[in-house]
């Protein structure tokens, strides 16, 4: 197990469950810091003293300090900490669920986990601590959807020529001579009819009669 | 050859005086006009020397140079038949010419000659100023002791007239100090000694009056200065009660009657009756009758009234009656001819100022009416230079100043979008940052408790995702390049599974380029449509197509949801409304129950 973690928190730890969590693993070295300087320059002279930490654990917001401070989110913390510790395990525990900021966390700056905090969050959490230490990536359940999600689907202008000729009773075949003629590709009936079954799943029709109906309504042809 | 050379002489000859012939006629008439004054003023015929004077005067019109000396002379000739009016009046011609011709020391004569007129017309402020004019005048132009000297002299006349003999003292040993002539010196000595009699300082006078006798060239002082220093003299011992050589008065008399200086009779008669007055009264009665004689046949009216003071003191009480009438009478006219002489030159002045006023004006117009005919066309080529620079300050200050004006507008309106950001994001952190960690830590205190009823703890959970919505629903706006992807991943968060949210043209509109502020405006609008989809809509479809139109960026929000009245749009949506109108943008939304909902917002890039 992890032999030195350090934890960076501004709301009470004990309470947080993050304490409970870790002693249950029974970890020997806890440290904690209220703010990024403070935990950065924990991170810095263990380092030095050649007692490096072998775990982060860091929320992402912070309350703001009267004394401004260098490191202000979790982000700037990581970054830095990775910087000066390239091997440092880090988990981030956080009230915060949006997307994007878990998508940069997890993808950009490669933390090991996530952990939500919500009535799971300490359950999570020492879950989360065991699979980093074997060298694992966990996130929240209710969090993972963010990671899987494709992009959003965009509508083009193909699709739009393909529609309109639906619309005006040509055919799969037809649809391709015509966007032939128009040199437009791609032209194959395997593109075009590809492409129509994408549209009707996404507008969630069931035939081409009803693609047609539905765009319509949205004003796309 | 001879014949030629002669022929072509006389022909020279004919060319040269048909061309100047004019001019030559016009300089003979004034050479023999000028004899002719000379002849007449010789024989003192000044009444002819007047005429030809002015007729000199008309032909020189135009010719400044010769007008100036000619009024002059005019006046002069006037001087001699004794019409001080008329002299004053040419003198003031000739002054003002000289003046026009910036001709210093010439003004300064004029104006000397002046002053000395006004002085004996008893103007003596007048003279006084006109006298102190000519100092300033002579001090622009060369120096000349001799004017100088007359000017410092009337200033001291002047003053005596006026009675201030210490000021006239005062002007008299400036014109002493100020001249080499000895004669003038004895005057100037002279009339200082009279005005210390009168201040009563008869040791000054006596003292001044010895200077004068014991000077070296008293004997070759013109004989009536002389006569009149030897009189004043004796008489000034006298009224200092010192030792008086009778003699002293009666050879000042002879010489005055030798001279035939009748006014410097006068003057001794008064002194011979006073000196008398005590010691011999019938001999003092006798010289009061010569000077009142006199005084009445040279009609000097003042020295008459002196007379018939002096007779009436030591006359008969029978005969003092006669003379206090014939006193009244002449005070009466002295006073009047005082006064008419005095008006007559203030008229003069008066209507000279007026004419030089009048004629400057008019003068004026002529030359302004001609510059302006001449200079027509450049005028006009100014003023429409003048105008088109104004035009062109005007413009530039208009539109500066609108520029100003929009871009302050502009500039206040990127601060409001930001601060509203700036309050929104401030909020969503504190919500984040104290509420949800404290409800979150409600929730571990109220999970480790180990109570069976979860109830309250799954409604923590609620408020603990409501908390996470309004922190999300104002969160920090990722801006610049990276907003594409962020716009992006708002779509996505509310793609789920029952409600497909889809883009069109998005990458047709380079949002990441536009500024800070438009891009928090675009993300929240979109943010604030989507929440209120997922809230209210029911939908299931969500397109949002982007594009440009010329500098504008569009947006269309489609939904197939169930739609809502238009009352509650309007209430719903202001929020969205101030927003877009931060940027200068609008936005309409059009929805009807069962209809879905549409909205369409654009703004300039």
């Amino acid at each position: 197990m992890f032999q030195k973690v350090l934890i960076a928190e501004d709301v009470d730890f004990m309470s947080s469950g993050i304490k409970s969590a870790l002693e249950s693993l029974q970890i020997p070295v806890i440290e904690y810091a209220k703010y990024c300087d403070e935990a950065f320059l924990k991170l810095k002279k263990a380092s030095l003293n050649e007692e490096p930490f072998d775990l982060l654990i860091s929320d992402l917001s912070f309350i703001e300090n009267s004394n401004p401070q260098r490191l202000l989110s979790g982000e700037d913390l990581v970054t830095e900490a990775k910087k000066l510790q390239p091997l440092l395990k880090t988990i981030i525990f956080s009230v915060e669920d949006k997307p994007y900021r878990v998508q940069q966390l997890c993808n950009e700056l490669k933390v090991d986990a996530y952990v939500w905090k919500s009535i799971y969050g300490e359950k999570e959490l020492k879950k989360a601590v065991q699979l980093v230490f074997d060298e694992a990536f966990f996130i929240s359940p209710k969090l993972s959807h963010i990671l899987k999600q494709k992009e959003t689907f965009e509508i083009t202008d193909y699709d739009v020529i393909i529609l309109k000729y639906l619309a005006e009773g040509l055919d799969q075949r037809e649809i391709c001579e015509e966007l032939k003629i128009k040199e437009t590709k791609p032209n194959s009936i395997s593109s075009v009819e590809k492409r129509l079954k994408l549209l009707k799943e996404n507008f969630n029709a069931n035939n081409p009669t009803q693609l047609i109906a539905i765009t319509k309504d949205f004003g796309l042809i | 050859m001879k014949q030629i050379k002669i022929l072509s002489f006389l022909f020279i000859l004919l060319i040269y005086t048909n061309g100047y012939a004019t001019y030559v006629q016009k300089d003979t008439i004034l050479i023999n006009i000028g004899k002719g004054i000379k002849k007449h003023s010789e024989l003192k015929n000044y009444k002819k020397v007047i005429s030809l004077c002015r007729e000199i005067i008309r032909l020189n019109i135009g010719n400044n140079n010769r007008l100036a000396s000619d009024y002059y002379r005019l006046g002069f000739y006037f001087k001699k038949i004794q019409k001080k009016d008329s002299t004053y009046k040419y003198f003031l011609k000739s002054k003002s010419i000289y003046e026009f011709l910036k001709d210093s020391s010439k003004v300064t004569e004029k104006l000397f000659s002046l002053a000395k007129i006004e002085s004996n017309h008893g103007l003596f402020y007048k003279s006084d100023s006109t006298a102190i004019e000519a100092l300033k005048y002579q001090k622009k132009g060369k120096k000349n002791s001799v004017i100088i000297t007359s000017i410092y002299n009337i200033l001291g006349i002047n003053s005596n007239e006026q009675k201030e003999y210490k000021e006239a003292i005062k002007w008299y040993e400036l014109a002493l100090n100020s001249t080499d002539d000895r004669v003038k010196k004895i005057r100037y000595v002279s009339n200082m000694a009279v005005n210390y009699k009168y201040l009563r300082n008869y040791e000054e006078a006596i003292l001044s009056y010895k200077k004068i006798i014991n000077n070296i060239h008293f004997d070759s002082v013109p004989l009536n200065l002389k006569a009149k220093v030897i009189d004043n003299h004796a008489f000034i011992n006298f009224l200092d009660n010192q030792d008086v050589n009778e003699r002293d008065f009666y050879k000042a008399q002879e010489i005055k009657v030798l001279i035939n200086d009748k006014v410097g009779l006068i003057a001794n008669y008064s002194h011979l009756s006073d000196f008398y007055k005590e010691s011999n009264y019938s001999k003092s009665l006798k010289y009061a009758y010569k000077m009142y004689d006199l005084s009445k046949k040279e009609r000097l009216s003042i020295d008459r009234i002196e007379a018939i003071d002096r007779i009436i003191e030591l006359e008969k009480a029978s005969k003092i009656r006669e003379f206090a009438v014939e006193r009244a009478y002449l005070n009466d006219s002295v006073q009047e001819a005082k006064r008419i002489s005095r008006n007559k030159l203030v008229r003069i002045i008066y209507n000279f100022d007026n004419e030089k006023r009048e004629r400057l004006l008019a003068e004026n117009k002529a030359i302004q009416s001609k510059k302006k005919v001449i200079q027509n066309k450049l005028l006009i080529k100014e003023q429409e230079k003048e105008k088109f620079i104004w035009i062109f300050i005007g413009t530039g200050i208009l539109l500066s100043s609108i520029l100003y004006f929009f871009y302050r507008k502009k500039k206040e309106e990127k601060e409001k979008v930001i601060e509203v950001y700036n309050t929104e994001i401030r909020l969503a952190k504190k919500i984040h940052d104290e509420l949800a960690n404290d409800v979150y830590l409600a929730m571990n205190k109220l999970q480790k408790e180990n109570r069976k009823d979860t109830s309250v703890l799954y409604d923590l959970e609620k408020i603990y995702s409501l908390t996470r919505n309004i922190s999300h629903e104002n969160s920090p706006v990722v801006t610049g390049e990276q907003f594409k992807g962020f716009l992006k991943q708002l779509l996505l968060e509310f793609s789920i599974d029952t409600c497909r949210v889809m883009s069109k043209g998005l990458s047709e509109i380079q949002v990441n380029s536009l500024s800070k502020e438009k891009q928090i405006v675009m993300y929240r609008i979109l943010q604030e449509l989507l929440v209120n989809m997922k809230k209210h809509s029911k939908a299931n479809l969500v397109v949002i197509s982007f594009s440009v139109v010329k500098d504008t960026i569009q947006v269309q929000y489609n939904d197939n949801g169930v739609g809502t009245n238009s009352l509650e749009i309007k209430n719903g949506f202001q929020n969205m409304e101030t927003r877009i109108k931060s940027i200068g943008g609008t936005v309409i939304f059009e929805s009807e129950i069962q209809k879905g909902f549409q909205s369409k917002f654009q703004f300039k890039k």
